[in-house]
């Protein structure tokens, strides 16, 4: 190394380090301590903090419940040292580097970050029963995202909601239904929300005037949407048909407070919910901004293939659409269903305007087949359809997809075969 | 004299001349993701070559590979893996050091990880010597700092 080299090299800069060290995790950072005066509590500036499975090497001990002492101790000791801003605060601590005797521990560090205005919180650990948010979390107004997963939520009377809350999300977390319209209307800058099969009711209400990205996940019986202008992109999975009601306002409820939908994926039973009721030929209003479709159906159930046509008919401006085979857990699948090609697969009014297309999990049948025939009929501009089929398939199917004429000249399809590895 | 910067920078290349004296061809579009150097063609103009005083030979050829690949929007982690994989410690301090000073964001993002990543399960003596740090603690102090933080030094190899 030349001299100039070596002068270069031998100060860096206040604002470098920080950047580096915001890089390091908890444990690595905390040794720069002891490098010298100045460093000794650089670490402890550092405004996003993550306590997770990194801070406890499995190598170092083989009993659990040291593991478990040293976790605390660490999580204790940082949060005690900490001066500055603190911005995030993540403990990912899975079954077991916490327990039930913890719990205390915990509201203490709840408590204590509270007093700290942080913006960030993920308590992503699983104790033996959820954990108890404690009250005074409610009030800690700083809050732009929180991510809580297994835990129970029960605010105080007074709680009006988190005024600068932008991002939730609540997953396996107990809560009443009015607990949770509070907190989604009184955060009125709510810009994203993901629930994943939340505990205590069922009726999910989602009043939310700046809301632009929804996920709903779980076996909830209804869901609607009131005042969500700006909703863009919607995620629903609805894991269970055993919950559904047959509504014929559940269509029309759910598209008519969605008019700038771009993105929507609607995932395992949700289609029969929002389907329950007799299939229109097309919605009421159509959903001129939706550019992305993804759909489970099972294209045995004639009803939900015309719920598809009913939903493609409807996008005008459809560009990218994927849909997946969900198998069923009855054994109707295997008796094929006869119908007349013009019943179901009537020509469009308009011939789509589709670019992409993927089309998964599916085992070749007649149904699934001239689904795909219909599409590359009516897909003038269409550039690329991904076939990717369930194991175990014979390359009958392939034969037949090169055999179906498409309308679009540029069409390329791809079948992809799944890697048995 | 300053001159308008041309409006169509598509297939333009921009002239750097290195600290010592070397000069490499850059596309602008290139250019534009180190605002140092954008800030140079600002006040100078892009048909001068643009004098790099602190960036030399070695390392600037290595940034320029890394902003071709990103104007294609081709950076993947298996290209970035594959970019500092040869690099020994010091090297891509080097670099790092001129991706600040160029103003490289995405270059200085990516090698900051990188640098924190290769100093996980250092030893304090190497850091110290990484950054030049000089230690200023006496032995007992030292040894007392330890202990606090003592959860911090499990599992770390220290030099002797």
């Amino acid at each position: 190394m030349t001299d100039m080299e070596s002068d270069r090299i031998s100060c860096l800069p206040d604002h470098i380090i920080d950047q580096i060290l915001s890089h390091l995790p908890i444990k690595e950072a905390g040794r720069t301590s002891v490098l010298s005066h100045i460093w000794r509590n650089k670490w402890s500036t550092q405004p996003d903090l993550v306590f997770d499975r990194q801070c406890v090497p499995a190598a170092t001990s083989k009993d659990p419940s040291v593991s478990k002492i040293k976790f605390l101790r660490i999580i204790d000791d940082v949060l005690l040292l900490h001066s500055g801003p603190i911005n995030k605060v993540k403990i990912s601590a899975g079954y077991d580097l916490i327990d039930m005797n913890s719990v205390a521990d915990i509201d203490r560090w709840i408590l204590h970050l509270t007093k700290r205005s942080f913006k960030k919180l993920v308590l992503d650990f699983w104790l033996d029963e959820p954990y108890k948010i404690p009250c005074y979390l409610f009030s800690c107004q700083s809050l732009h995202r929180l991510e809580l997963y297994w835990c129970s939520l029960k605010p105080p009377t007074t709680f009006e909601g988190f005024r600068n809350l932008k991002s939730l999300h609540l997953e396996q977390v107990t809560m009443t239904q009015d607990a949770f319209e509070k907190l989604i209307s009184g955060s009125p800058l709510l810009e994203k929300l993901k629930v994943a099969y939340l505990y205590g009711f069922t009726q999910i209400n989602i009043h939310a005037p700046n809301i632009k990205c929804v996920q709903i996940i779980g076996k909830f019986e209804g869901i609607s949407f009131d005042n969500t202008p700006q909703l863009a992109k919607v995620l629903v999975e609805q894991t269970s048909q055993s919950r559904l009601h047959g509504c014929s306002s559940n269509l029309v409820n759910f598209f008519d407070h969605l008019p700038n939908i771009q993105v929507l994926l609607i995932h395992s039973y949700f289609i029969k919910y929002l389907f329950a009721d007799v299939v229109p030929v097309k919605l009421p209003t159509p959903c001129i901004n939706l550019t992305t479709l993804q759909i489970s159906i099972n294209f045995n159930n004639l009803k939900e293939i015309s719920a598809v046509l009913c939903l493609l008919n409807s996008s005008p401006n459809l560009q990218r659409f994927g849909i997946y085979a969900r198998l069923e857990e009855h054994a109707d699948h295997l008796s094929p269903v006869s119908y007349c090609w013009e019943d179901i697969f009537s020509e469009p009014v308009m011939p789509f305007k589709l670019q992409r297309v993927k089309i998964e999990d599916i085992s070749g049948t007649k149904c699934e087949l001239d689904f795909i025939r219909f599409i590359l009929l009516y897909s003038p501009v269409l550039e690329k359809m991904t076939v990717k089929p369930v194991l175990n398939v014979t390359s009958k199917l392939m034969t037949e997809l090169i055999r179906f004429r498409r309308v679009s000249g540029q069409v390329e399809v791809i079948y992809h075969v799944k890697d048995s590895s | 004299m300053a001159q308008e910067a041309s409006s169509s920078t598509s297939s333009k290349t921009i002239s750097l001349k290195t600290g010592d004296g070397e000069i490499f061809e850059i596309e602008a579009s290139a250019a534009k993701q180190m605002k140092t150097v954008q800030r140079l063609i600002d006040d100078l103009g892009d048909d001068i070559t643009i004098p790099l005083h602190n960036v030399f030979s070695k390392e600037l050829p290595k940034i320029i590979e890394y902003y071709k690949k990103d104007i294609t929007g081709e950076i993947t982690k298996d290209f970035e893996a594959e970019f500092v994989k040869d690099l020994n410690d010091d090297e891509v301090k080097v670099l790092f050091l001129a991706a600040n000073y160029l103003d490289a964001n995405k270059l200085f993002e990516f090698l900051s990880q990188n640098i924190a990543d290769r100093l996980e399960s250092k030893s304090v003596e190497y850091v110290r010597k990484y950054f030049g740090v000089e230690n200023d603690f006496t032995p007992e102090e030292e040894s007392k700092l330890r202990e606090e933080r003592a959860w911090s030094f499990r599992g770390i190899k220290e030099d002797e």
